[in-house]
Parts: C-alpha cells; structure tokens; sequence
C-alpha cells in the first residue's frame, strides 16, 4: 500500500472532523430530545397540580374557567362541559400521562407523578366503582 | 484555521440543531388517529403492515424504538421527524447544483435554505413528521430526493447511477406506488444529463436495481405478533404488493376526464394554500416557469415529476370524495420547495441586496412559515379516545372492531400494554390468515366457527359471537349497524352485546364522565382530517344517536341535551338539522333557524336544511314569502322532490 500524499492526508482528516461533527450533532439532537420529554413531563404533572387543586377546591375551579370564559377562549356549553367534569378524573389521566409518555428518562417528574398517583389512585378507583354502579343501576334518568 | 468544507458543516449541523429544536417542540407526544398504532406495533414487532407492507419503513422504525427517549409513539415520531430533516439537506443540495451557475457568488447559499426551509415548514410535512405512519412518507421523500440528487450528478461518475439505481429498488420495497410514477422524470434525468449510458453500466445499474428489491424478501420471511396477511409464496406477495385486498374500495377512483379536473381544482384549491400561510404555496407556480425558462433541463426534468406525481395522486390514488385523506402523499412539496426556491433565486438576482436585507426577509419570513404549524406537544385526542374507547373493558373479553383507529387503537392496548381483552377486526374475518392470528394474540381461546370467505359478514359476526356468549362482548361504533344480529346497548363510544342478558337499566350518558377529553374543549389546536375524521366525529356520533331515539320517542328535551353535547365535539350537517328539529318541535324559530343556518354553512347543498328552514317560516313564522323562497332552493337542489313540489303548489293556490 503506497503512503497516503499530503493533500489526501488532509482530505481524509477532513472526513474524520466532519464524521465527527455529525456524529456531535446527532447525539445533540438525542440529547434535545430527552431534554424535551423532560419539560413535556414537568408540563402534564403542573397540569395534574392543577386538577388536584380544583379537586380540593372547586371554587378555585370556578374562578378558573370563569375567567376563560370571560377572555372568551371557550363558549358557554364548553364552559358547562368542563364544570361538570371530574378534576379528580383529570388529576389522574394527567399524572398516568406523565408516568406512561414521559419516561425514559426517569424524571422527577415521572418520580413525583408516581407518587401521586399512589396518593390518588384508591380515590379515582372509589370514584370509577361508584360511576360504574350507577351505570349498571340508574333507569336514565331525565338530564338537565 | 478551520478550512471551508468544516466550516460549512458546522454551519449546517447549527442550523439543523436550531430547527430540530423548534420543531421537536411541537411532535405529538402518542400516535395521531390513523393507522400509526399498527406501524409503531409493526415497528416493535418487525410485524408486516397493511399493503403494500412498507418493509423499509418497519425495518428502520425498529432501530428507531431502541434509542432511549419517551414511550414508543414518540420514538417513531421522532424518526418520521428525522427523514424530514435528511430530506430538507437533500433538497438544499439539489438546489445547490441547480441554480449554481444562476446565483449571485455572495448569495449562493439563499435559494438552497429558502428551498429546504419550505419544504421543512410546509404543513403536510410537518404533520407527516410527527406521527408514526407519516415516517413511509417522509422516508420515501427523503430516499426521492436522493435519487434526484444523484441524477444531477451522473455525469461525474456511474457509481451515482448505481446508487440511484438500488435506491430506486429500496424505494419500492417502501411505497413503490410512489416510486413508480416518477419514473418518467427519472429517465428524463437521465436522458437530459447528456451522458451516454453504455449497456454494461444499465445491467450493473439493473444489479443494484435488484439488490435494492431484494428489501421484499422481509415480506416473505417473517412470520410474527402482527402481520398484514401471510405473504407465502410469490403469487401471494404479487397479491398483497397490489393491493388486491382492498380491491373493493380502490374502484371507486377518479377516472372520468371532469372527476380529474376536479380533484385537481380541489387539490390547487384547498390542499396547496393550506401548506403556508399568505397563499405562499402559489409562488411555486412562477417558480417553476421562470426554472423552465432560464434552466429548461432542470425545469422540464422536476416539472415532470411533479405533475407526473399529482397525476399519480389525483387519477389512481384518490378516492372520489376522499380528498381529503390524500394529504399524507407530501412527494410534490419536494419538488414545490424547489420551484419556490427558483422564484425567490429570480427575486435575489433581480434586486440589489447585502446581508441586513436578506436577514430581514428570512426573519420574516421564517417565523411566518412556523406559527403556521400547529402545536401538537400536548395532542392527546387520538390516546385519550383510545383509553376512553377501551376503558371498563371486562378481562377476557371480545372486542369487535371497525375503523383503523378502534382496531389498532385496541389492539395496541392488547399486544403493546398487555391489556387482557381479545380485538377482532371484523372486516378481516374473511381472511385465514387473519383468523389464525387471532388464535395466536389472544388472550384466552377465541372461537372462530365457520371458514373464512364461507359467509357474508354479517354471518361471521353473528356466529363468532355466537360462539362465544359465555364472553362479554362488546363492538366499537359500526358504520353498519345492519351487520349486528343481536341487541346492544350503548356504553359510550362502544356497545354491549346482548346474546341470553337482561339488558341493564342504565343511564347512556354515565360513561362519558369516565372519558378524558383533554383539547376537545380547551387549549384546542387546528386538528388533521383523521383527527377530526375517526375521532371527534365518532364521539359526535355516538352521542347524536342516543339523541336520535330520544328524539324519536318524542322527548325533545332529553334528545337536545345529547345532540347538544355532541355538537360540542364535531359540527356536521345532519346533527345541526337534528337540532333544529327539536327546536322546531318546541316551537323555538329563532334557534331553529340559527342551526339550520350552520347546517347550510357547513353544506350549502344540504337539501333537508332547506327543507326544514321552509317548515319553520311556515308553521312559526307565518312567513309564506320565505317559506316559498326555501322550497324553491329544496326544488333547485332536488329536482325530484315531489314534497316540496306539491307544498309549493299548495302555497300558490293550487290544490
């Protein structure tokens, strides 16, 4: 094999660094990405803290949607719909969320979250045996 | 000192990182209705999905699902996401080579950027960069791309004619459909390149031709959880490759020479603006008659590939009224960014420019092109309708599925999250193959009677679920209720089947209070068709139906508080007349009206709006002027109808 003359030497250098800069970039991106699942997790278990508080206190709930509706971001049946909802049902499926999409990595948040859902998961079950009785014994009654 | 090529890949990559974060930000975090559970199930499998089986795609999706980052939708996200990236570089070379000899020396960069940033922020790329299925696309684009690419080069060397050649076999192992008719502008490629192609050089191209091909093999050897049919021998991968299971519904396309034309008005018309904001996505038609004009041998070969594309689309592939599912075929945008690019190029030689101007255009225009994608980092519709979907399924019981998001949403519960429940797609019982996948996922021991293609459909349900009464069972929403022998009764978005039960007294809406409904009623974003297609309409369906047996027992008020509720979630024609009709019956003309009105909004052909708007001037507001008024437009719509003909003789005195 003949020796490789300088100006191949520098060419074949000159791969390496940019094979080398992709090879950077691409563990950036990798990196991003984690960084990204992390903020989307930090995000869903805000939005949890945000259902239990309107679970331990509805009027804050009320206050809440009061004024998205007052800025006009929902309509008045929408407005309805998301009073009548279950905050402790959305406290859950947002701390679910954060521990089923969210990890790996194992943020604090996936940590924080698991917690909670051991905290809340007897009363959302209590709460689904309840609606799930009333499915099998209620004769439709008249809705308002 | 660092020299120019390192310099320039620095460059790049800052670039790619900057961008990779602004759009990274806004992926969906699960899969987007559709059928992206099935591709992420075959990605995690190695399974084979529906045909033409994308074998490339799952082949590459596996190696995506290994790197550790968020649940698998958002690792096969990111990997449609990534192909739209390795396109847009692509693009940016290409336009490099085109326009190298027509571009200002301090600005040779600006054409290439605008053209892979255009292609990068268009909306249907966008959307097929974030969602699992949206990778066959985006990895076909990108493998387009590259053959293009590699076109424009073959006169430097026949080693990019045999990469182009294996690329072109790949290719066809992915979406061949797509491959197959660019081919003339390819060979147009070819054949403008000037070179002379000696006979040995086309039967090595025809070897790596092969080897490319060769990625069908997958198709043949696998054997797995999820396959889509049990490709044996040739014959049955020559059937599965043309898609000859879903002969029935592929007849239905727009031969006809003004069914054409049509589909191409509506596609220029409907799906072109929508990809920028500002009617940004007509400049690619100057872009390409000025390319054809100072570049004729790159305009003649991308024009062709355009339209040969577009064609392609609008004359085989769609579906008459079903235009709208034809957004995930993005190929063109790649040729569009190109056009657009070659306008701008125009614009930079015509006008005097430095730096501070061109700054200023892309800082416009940049920011412009990203708010118009829509956020999806907290898209949770299609998973939450899926979990609501399967939500109080008993262990062990048979789900019957129709719709690619009930199936493939439920069995992604089974086969990925171990959910104890036994998903059958009904429409598949005709196959064996398929019934002898069911054996093979289940849970516990289906029994499947009969043999498949024996009976009609409504024959194989009744007797599987016959067969297995000492099962619960249960259906997702049926676009046929006909194919259902027995009673059922509502539990939400899906039903219980009677067979030997007393049916429960219960209360139809109690289900929905077990549902998450996060971005249907707040932080809600532009959705895509299949979002607003398979999902929010379903939930609309469901409910109008408990509506409509209220309503036709008489009690309007209980009928107004479903259809009301389903309003909330899909505004269509016939819900917005159902309510009007309650209204009607209350003797409310003012609300009447109001839905009647949006009934004609949303379809300005709907003939019962009309109709009823007819019926409402009449019985409440004694008005005969407007009255005959509706009954003509009912009579211009329907010439036929013999009601609003013998209505309108009544009003005018006749007998």
């Amino acid at each position: 094999m003949s020796p490789l003359m300088p100006g191949e030497k520098n060419k074949a250098i000159d791969i390496i660094i940019i094979a080398g800069i992709v090879a950077v970039a691409l563990i950036i991106m990798f990196i991003m990405a984690r960084f990204e699942m992390v903020r989307r997790a930090g995000r869903e278990y805000n939005e949890g803290e945000k259902f239990m508080s309107f679970y331990k206190n509805p009027d804050l709930k009320k206050q809440y949607y009061d004024e998205k509706l007052k800025k006009k971001e929902i309509t008045d049946p929408e407005y309805e719909m998301l009073m009548d909802d279950n905050s402790l049902k959305n406290a859950y499926v947002e701390y679910q969320t954060v521990v089923d999409l969210f990890t790996p990595p194992e943020s604090k948040w996936v940590k924080m979250s698991r917690e909670r859902l051991q905290e809340i998961t007897p009363l959302y079950n209590a709460w689904v045996e309840s609606l799930k009785n009333e499915v099998n014994t209620s004769s439709g009654q008249k809705k308002k | 000192m660092l020299n120019n090529n390192i310099r320039k890949t620095m460059l790049i990559c800052a670039s790619v990182l900057i961008l990779w974060l602004l759009l990274i930000i806004k992926i969906a975090p699960a899969y987007i209705a559709g059928d992206s559970p099935e591709t992420i199930m075959a990605f995690n499998f190695l399974g084979i999905q529906h045909p033409p089986g994308y074998a490339l795609d799952t082949l590459i999706g596996k190696i995506f699902l290994l790197i550790p980052v968020g649940n698998l939708m958002f690792r096969s996200a990111i990997m449609a996401m990534f192909f739209n990236f390795m396109t847009a570089l692509t693009i940016f070379k290409i336009v490099l080579i085109v326009f190298k000899d027509n571009a200002k020396k301090s600005g040779i960069y600006y054409a290439p950027i605008i053209a892979a940033i255009f292609y990068l922020f268009s909306n249907s790329v966008f959307i097929q960069g974030i969602t699992a299925k949206g990778s066959v696309y985006t990895i076909h684009c990108f493998l387009i791309a590259l053959i293009f690419l590699l076109l424009l080069e073959i006169k430097q060397g026949a080693k990019f004619l045999y990469l182009a050649s294996f690329l072109f076999g790949l290719s066809l192992g992915n979406h061949w459909q797509s491959s197959i008719v660019l081919l003339p502008a390819m060979a147009l490629g070819v054949l403008l390149s000037g070179q002379k192609v000696k006979l040995k050089t086309w039967l090595k191209c025809f070897v790596f031709f092969l080897i490319g091909i060769s990625i069908f093999a997958y198709l043949l050897l696998r054997k797995t959880t999820l396959i889509w049919s049990n490709v044996a021998d040739l014959n049955n991968l020559i059937w599965f490759l043309s898609r000859a299971p879903y002969a029935e519904f592929e007849h239905r396309h727009a031969f006809s020479i003004i069914d054409s034309f049509r589909l191409f008005k509506y596609y220029f018309s409907n799906i072109f603006p929508d990809q920028y904001p500002v009617f940004l996505a007509y400049i690619l038609f100057p872009g390409a008659v000025l390319l054809a004009w100072k570049l004729p041998k790159y305009g003649y070969i991308f024009i062709t590939a355009f339209i040969c594309y577009l064609a392609g689309i609008l004359l085989v592939s769609t579906e008459v009224g079903q235009e709208w599912v034809d957004k995930q075929f993005i190929i063109y945008i790649i040729f569009a960014a190109i056009f657009i690019s070659s306008f701008f190029n125009w614009l930079f030689n015509l006008i005097k420019y430095n730096k501070t101007t061109m700054s200023i255009l892309f800082v416009v225009i940049f920011p412009l092109l990203y708010i118009n994608l829509p956020d999806y980092s907290r898209y949770f519709v299609s998973y939450d309708y899926v979990n609501n979907l399967t939500s109080g399924l008993p262990e062990g019981c048979l789900f019957l599925t129709e719709g690619d998001i009930n199936f493939f949403g439920a069995y992604y519960k089974q086969l990925i999250n171990k959910n104890d429940i036994n998903t059958i797609a009904v429409a598949l019982l005709n196959f064996q193959w398929y019934r002898e996948q069911i054996h093979r996922n289940s849970f516990e021991s289906i029994l499947i009677p009969g043999k498949a293609k024996a009976s009609n459909l409504a024959d194989d349900i009744k007797n599987l679920m016959s067969a297995n009464k000492d099962k619960e069972i249960y259906t997702s929403n049926f676009s046929n209720n006909d194919l259902l022998s027995y009673n059922k009764v509502p539990m939400g978005i899906k039903n219980k089947i009677l067979i030997d039960r007393e049916q429960p007294g219960s209360d139809p809406y109690l289900p929905y209070k077990l549902y998450s409904y996060r971005g249907i009623f707040e932080n809600k974003i532009k959705y895509d068709d299949f979002s607003k297609m398979l999902v929010l309409s379903t939930y609309e369906r469901c409910l109008a139906l408990l509506g409509d047996n209220l309503s036709k027992k008489g009690d309007f008020d209980q009928a107004l508080f479903f259809y009301n509720h389903a309003h909330l979630f899909f505004k269509e024609e016939n819900l917005a007349t159902n309510i009007a009709i309650c209204y009607l019956q209350k003797s409310n003309a003012v609300k009447s009206e109001e839905y009647l009105n949006e009934a004609i909004r949303l379809n300005p052909k709907f003939v019962p709006a009309y109709y009823y708007k007819a019926a409402v001037s009449y019985m409440l507001l004694k008005d005969p002027v407007k009255t005959k008024e509706n009954l003509l437009k009912v009579i211009e719509l329907d010439k036929n109808n013999r009601e609003a003909k013998s209505l309108l003789n009544k009003l005018n005195g006749g007998t």
